[in-house]
């Protein structure tokens, strides 16, 4: 197990999965703004959050997978065989 | 272990996070109509979020548990395909952040996996020492492998004049 790339790629998504969470914050207070309370709440409850998160982690999937390679790349065969 | 068996260990992984995603979108959704209500800025309404799903740092040690987990899966699919006198130490860092159990382990002599299993250290195999632990049992060959390169005392004696 290559311990420090591993936690590299933990430390990547956690940033990854921060950013997004507070970029999607950020565009929902946006449209807040823009709209009467009543308006906004009437409106959020028809807003497919699931997809936006989605679009917007979709580099977490990708890094997500890679880090699984390069676990999987890194699984080392017997050492000191005698062969 | 086959290719087909690797790539369902990614899949479950993945749809772990997927389920996540529905959760967190209706906890967002949740916090920020109630800080429209009550009047909470964005920071505030982020906060509670996080407070009620996971932070960053936590993401961090889910994913870092979750690949660690995978890996520690992998090597014990190849166990179960060698010998049955196969060696194994458990390695990893060694420091203050190093568990007491995996201290444990990681001082055992050499064992084999019935040996490992006899200790009732079975759960170490696929989890380490748990949440964010970042060792794994590791083959090392067999007994009379090495001994019969490096150590070989009638061959020794032999020799000795």
């Amino acid at each position: 197990m290559d311990i420090k790339k591993l936690d590299k790629s933990a430390k990547k998504i956690g940033n990854m999965y921060g950013q997004g969470l507070e970029e999607i914050v950020d565009t929902l207070f946006k449209a807040k703004d823009k709209m009467d309370s009543d308006q906004f709440l009437e409106g959020l409850k028809d807003v497919d959050v699931t997809s936006i998160l989605k679009n917007k982690l979709k580099n977490i999937e990708t890094e997500y997978l890679k880090a699984h390679v390069d676990a999987l790349e890194s699984v080392q065969p017997p050492i000191n065989k005698d062969d | 272990m086959t290719e087909q068996q690797l790539l369902a260990l990614v899949n479950y992984d993945m749809a772990v996070w997927e389920s996540y995603l529905p959760y967190l979108a209706a906890q967002i959704q949740s916090e920020v109509a109630l800080g429209t209500f009550t009047g909470l800025n964005r920071e505030q309404v982020l906060a509670n979020i996080t407070s009620k799903t996971l932070s960053g740092s936590q993401i961090e040690a889910v994913i870092a548990t979750a690949i660690a987990n995978y890996s520690r899966a992998v090597t014990y699919g190849i166990m179960q395909d060698e010998p049955d006198d196969t060696l194994y130490v458990y390695m990893g860092p060694l420091d203050s952040k190093t568990r007491q159990e995996c201290l444990t382990y990681g001082s055992s002599e050499p064992l084999t996996l019935q040996e490992i299993n006899d200790k009732a250290w079975g759960s170490s195999l696929l989890q380490g020492g748990g949440h964010n632990c970042r060792h794994k049992w590791q083959s090392i060959g067999t007994r009379v492998a090495p001994a019969k390169r490096m150590y070989n005392p009638s061959r020794a004696k032999e020799l000795l004049k």
